[in-house]
């Protein structure tokens, strides 16, 4: 099996079999249970926490924030924006509450039975504070501030610019603006939070398992939070049941836990249950964009011009600013705009804190430029996709900077065939822009968005192989995986460029004692990063294995070749020797022993362009009931470009389970408060996702072109399937309540896109027949 | 999301079980539990014992008695999309367990639970109240049955007292050539739903109803009184759905506005008349 050949996945029997090892499959001897003591209120002072009856009543431990001598420690991130004016959360709250569900206290038991019955008998005295519940509120002058350090609630402010916007609009033959509305979203994985952690206090060892994207960002926060050494502290992922944003960094929740252990000298486990990952778990999307755009009659893009405005919650966390400069920086979506000029501001409300979500702020930004776009067409009498056509990046205009940055990098396009991608999905899916109408009143139409996606983002990734006397090849990686199959794409990566056999190579990751320092698996970089860290790992391996076997068979290593581990001189048909015979001679008391401990190399990949783009192309066919805004999506078509598909039946899965996760997002998936920052989405009977039977076939049409920002040629595939899909929808039921008049579209554009939303629309367009 | 602790019982037969609920201050009848469990998880309830009817023999089953098709309370919602009974003697109930939940939830819930436990937009209570069904309530020493229409008060409340057990229900079988039709929009299939219409007609007698609009199954006495007094003409079905629906408080919620369940209503009607035309 090499790269391109696609092996079952080979993680899947075991966690099919039910042998996965996540969060609640593990115990540990002596392990007690915990449970997180959450605000029921909004905002809220916190008066008094009395837990003597609980203490009393059997509970093992209860910690506050004074029982935290490390409280006021600082948060290691990845991410950071000049901008951000601080209100990061402490790890458990001193004096206030920001949004229901927060934690104030942990407690914890024999089990979570007890720990959740002696949880009622902690008495949290709250004195209720007004709530801010929208971002309108909370920027308007009576609004009560949530931090000190954000005016107006106002956590992080900063614009982008490129030529001169408002110029250009003035001059343009034809301006068109609408506001839109990316709803609140939760990643939700199947697997909740968990973590279990165990401090031995005589070895003074930190070993915490837990469902986490970034396991080193976890060790980096524990080691300096709770003052232990970097290497004194074990932070292991194995199997991690989906995290798709919501794990990609450390909570506060982690860090209690693990000083509750320390604490009391055991084991101590806390698994989320589902409706703490409603409340709890970061949110994301969240981002309203006021956006216009100019075009010369022609359909010609002249200028771009927006406002995005992220309701950030109660907390910054990070990543969460980072989504709304990825909308800012990408509202463009691969269209040639020389001018651009946009506004960006996160908002302060009492609601779950905002981090990333599959797509990171493209979603949020290309649903308003793709909806717009047609809009536009509209507006001007032209085909919508003559219009993309004509202002999308060409490959003549390679490469080509939108005169946009984001998290300091430039953006830059510098391979791939856009055009071509949009004409193969609009020749698979038989696309055209008529409207069809049934018998019945029923309407059916097409509906196309593209969406540009960035992959890879956060430089640096490690990789060692080691072979053993016997041939057998062990792969570990820095990465973690939540089941996008990198333990079996990272194998065949491995066998190809190392010149063994799939079969004979493991892959492990997912557990800090593995490598020095790694990242983790988000932001699609799996394939960019981790995989490039293997292939130079294994070519550096084949390079070095090869000169051993020159220097035992005393001839030039390039005479040689390495198929399946077994070595053979140019034209000879019998192999002079193994892989494992190398690795004998190389380790200690091998004939060619000079210091290595085995027969093993590292690399640690980096590149000078850390963010590989490339373009989806999303069609949709809908069918709509004008009499009710019900519809049903009959066929959708994915237009895409993976670069060098490392392995191609995990890449068609992935675009797919995209698109489904992107399906939800449209038609269902809202988080909703109320206007007293009341949870009102609080179980998955209100939270709605997609479930099979609401899912149309998903075909996909395949276009390669080999970006230059990394050796393989790869571009990440993990995000395109969802970014584009709420837009596309949109545009679907756009056209098939009116292909061709502007006027009724406004309640399409903001999510999730309900039926009684469509009927809206519905209702306006019929009313403008008379 | 861990239930308060409490004790549970599993009795073998109907008069123990009886006794049990007598003698207890707060108890709970579990069947199926595919409401119950999730809020006692949530400990919105934190019933002190569970009397489990799972083990209770002669609760399950559908039987035939002259002109009327027996439902023990116990059977469960899978057996009702498959029996022959149902299906030839009361195929609405049939088509209105196809939108409740899914498979998994439908091989443990019980009848007897849905028309218990009463969410107004479950369709299992408009199945009853549309074929006019006698729920039969049993406690220690006696038994009472009443009409379906009168068993449904409120969201979440029926006339079942504490010490009562829903043991069956009973369904007129209608003349042949009886006709039925169920519709229904919800978000997603198998979620409660938004509206959903149950109709049943035979000769001239038009049963129609609506659950999930109101906090209790409405029939829709306007169209039915047309339609027992001749043909209704395409032209005044408008007038006569008005007169149904105006006066209707509807329910609304995040999920859907009560402006927009009358308008969905309101095109389920024609949808439910056009069915019976070709109905069986």
């Amino acid at each position: 099996m090499k790269i391109g050949d696609s092996p079952l996945r080979r993680e899947d029997a075991r966690l099919l079999r039910g042998a996965g090892r996540y969060i609640d499959n593990l115990h540990a001897d002596r392990m007690v249970e915990g449970v997180f003591i959450r605000s029921p209120m909004a905002h809220a002072r916190i008066v008094s926490i009395d837990a003597s009856e609980a203490i009393a009543g059997g509970a093992l431990c209860v910690l506050t924030a004074k029982d935290l001598p490390f409280n006021d420690r600082p948060w290691i991130t990845r991410y950071w924006h000049p901008a951000i004016r601080n209100g990061l959360p402490r790890f458990l709250p001193p004096d206030r509450v920001r949004f229901v569900g927060e934690p104030v206290a942990f407690l914890v038991a024999g089990s979570r039975y007890e720990a959740e019955d002696l949880a009622e008998r902690v008495h949290v005295v709250y004195e209720e504070l007004p709530p801010v519940a929208t971002t309108t509120q909370a920027q308007s002058d009576d609004a009560p501030l949530l931090h000190d350090e954000w005016p107006r609630n106002v956590a992080a402010a900063f614009s982008l610019s490129h030529g001169d916007a408002a110029r250009a609009l003035r001059s343009s033959d034809a301006r068109v603006r609408r506001t839109f509305l990316f709803v609140r979203q939760c990643p939700l994985p199947l697997e909740s939070r968990g973590i279990l952690a165990d401090y031995d206090e005589a070895r003074q060892f930190l070993t915490v398992n837990m469902s986490t994207q970034a396991h080193y960002n976890v060790r980096q926060n524990l080691a300096t939070i709770l003052d232990l050494p970097e290497y004194q502290v074990r932070v292991v992922a194995e199997d991690v049941g989906g995290g798709f944003g919501a794990k990609s960094r450390t909570y506060a929740e982690e860090i209690v836990v693990s000083h509750a252990s320390r604490v009391l000298r055991r084991p101590v486990k806390w698994i989320e249950d589902r409706f703490e990952n409603l409340q709890a778990t970061t949110h994301s999307r969240a981002i309203e964009v006021d956006l216009e755009i100019g075009a010369s009659n022609d359909g010609t893009f002249t200028a771009l011009s927006g406002r995005v405005t992220l309701d950030v919650g109660g907390y910054v966390f990070t990543s969460g600013v980072m989504t709304a400069e990825i909308a800012a920086s990408h509202l463009f979506n691969g269209y040639k705009f020389a001018n651009i000029a946009i506004d960006v501001r996160c908002v302060g409300t009492n609601k779950t804190p905002i981090a990333t979500y599959r797509g990171a702020g493209l979603p949020e930004g290309i649903f308003p430029m793709e909806c717009l776009v047609e809009v536009m067409a509209k507006e001007l009498g032209l085909s919508a996709l003559v219009v993309r056509e004509r202002n999308v990046v060409r490959p003549a205009d390679l490469p080509y900077s939108p005169g946009m940055v984001v998290a300091g990098i430039p953006i830059n396009f510098e391979s791939g065939d856009f055009p071509k991608v949009m004409k193969k999905a609009v020749e698979k899916a038989g696309y055209n822009e008529t409207v069809e109408t049934m018998a019945n009143g029923e309407r059916i139409a097409w509906g196309l968005a593209c969406g540009i996606e960035g992959s890879g983002f956060v430089n640096f990734e490690t990789a060692n192989i080691r072979v053993d006397a016997n041939g057998n090849v062990s792969v570990r990686s820095g990465m973690t995986q939540q089941g996008q199959g990198q333990l079996t794409t990272f194998a065949q990566v491995c066998a190809d460029k190392l010149g063994v056999a799939f079969e004979r190579v493991n892959v492990r990751m997912g557990d800090t004692d593995l490598m020095a320092f790694g990242r983790g698996a988000f932001a699609s970089r799996g394939a960019i990063f981790g995989a490039n860290a293997v292939a130079g790992a294994a070519e550096k391996l084949r390079t070095k294995t090869l000169e051993c076997a020159g220097t035992l068979l005393q001839c030039d290593p390039g005479e040689l070749t390495m198929t399946d581990g077994m070595i053979r001189k140019n034209g000879e048909s019998q192999p002079a020797l193994t892989i494992g015979d190398v690795a004998r001679a190389v380790g200690p008391g091998g004939i060619l022993f000079t210091g290595d401990v085995a027969l093993e190399a590292q690399y640690v990949f980096q590149t000078d362009q850390p963010i590989t783009y490339g373009m989806n192309v999303h069609i949709v066919r809908v069918k709509v009931d004008p009499r009710t805004g019900f519809y049903k999506l009959l066929d959708y078509v994915v237009g895409h470009d993976a670069g060098r598909a490392l392995n191609p039946m995990i890449v068609e899965g992935q675009i797919v389970g995209g698109v489904v996760d992107g399906i939800g997002g449209a038609m269902f998936s809202g988080i909703e408060y109320d206007e007293n920052g009341q949870l009102l989405t609080g179980s998955l009977a209100d939270y709605l996702v997609a479930t099979a039977p609401d899912l149309p076939r998903i075909r996909i049409a395949h276009v390669e072109t080999r970006p230059q920002t990394n050796p393989l040629g790869v571009r990440g595939i993990g995000e395109g399937g969802i970014i584009p899909v709420a837009a596309a929808i949109a545009n679907a039921l756009n056209r098939a309540i009116d292909g061709t008049r502007n006027g009724h579209e406004t309640p399409l554009f903001t999510l999730p896109l309900k039926p009684e939303r469509v009927l809206a629309a519905c209702d306006l367009a019929r009313d403008r027949h008379f | 999301m861990k239930p308060a602790s409490f004790d549970m019982i599993r009795p073998r037969t109907l008069d123990e079980a009886l006794f049990a609920l007598k003698d207890a201050d707060d108890a709970k009848i579990i069947a199926g539990g595919q409401s119950l469990v999730p809020s006692m998880n949530f400990r919105l309830a934190a019933p002190a014992l569970l009397v489990d009817l799972n083990a209770v023999a002669g609760l399950s089953g559908v039987r035939r008695d002259e002109d009327r098709l027996i439902i023990g309370a116990m059977t469960r919602q899978a057996i009702l999309l498959k029996d022959v009974l149902i299906a030839e003697h009361a195929p609405l109930i049939a088509k209105a367990a196809s939108h409740v939940g899914h498979v998994q939830t439908r091989s443990r819930g019980t009848i007897g639970g849905s028309l218990v436990h009463f969410d107004p937009s479950a369709e299992l209570p408009l199945a009853m109240v549309v074929l006019e069904a006698q729920i039969t309530l049993a406690r220690a020493g006696s038994r009472r049955s009443i009409p379906a229409a009168e068993f449904f008060l409120d969201a979440l409340t029926t006339a079942i007292e504490s010490d009562e057990i829903l043991i069956e229900v009973a369904i007129p079988i209608g003349p042949s050539g009886t006709r039925s039709a169920f519709r229904e929009y919800a978000h997603r299939h198998g979620d409660f739903a938004l509206v959903s219409i149950a109709a049943q007609a035979h000769g001239c007698k038009l049963a129609l109803g609506i659950g999930g609009l109101a906090s209790v199954p409405l029939r829709c006495r306007a169209i039915e009184d047309a339609y027992a007094a001749g043909s209704i003409e395409a032209s005044a079905l408008d007038n006569l759905i008005e007169s149904d629906l105006e006066a209707v408080d509807a329910l609304g919620d995040l999920h859907a506005s009560a402006i927009y369940r009358k308008r969905l209503a309101a095109v389920l009607i024609r949808s439910a008349l056009d069915d019976l035309k070709g109905a069986a």
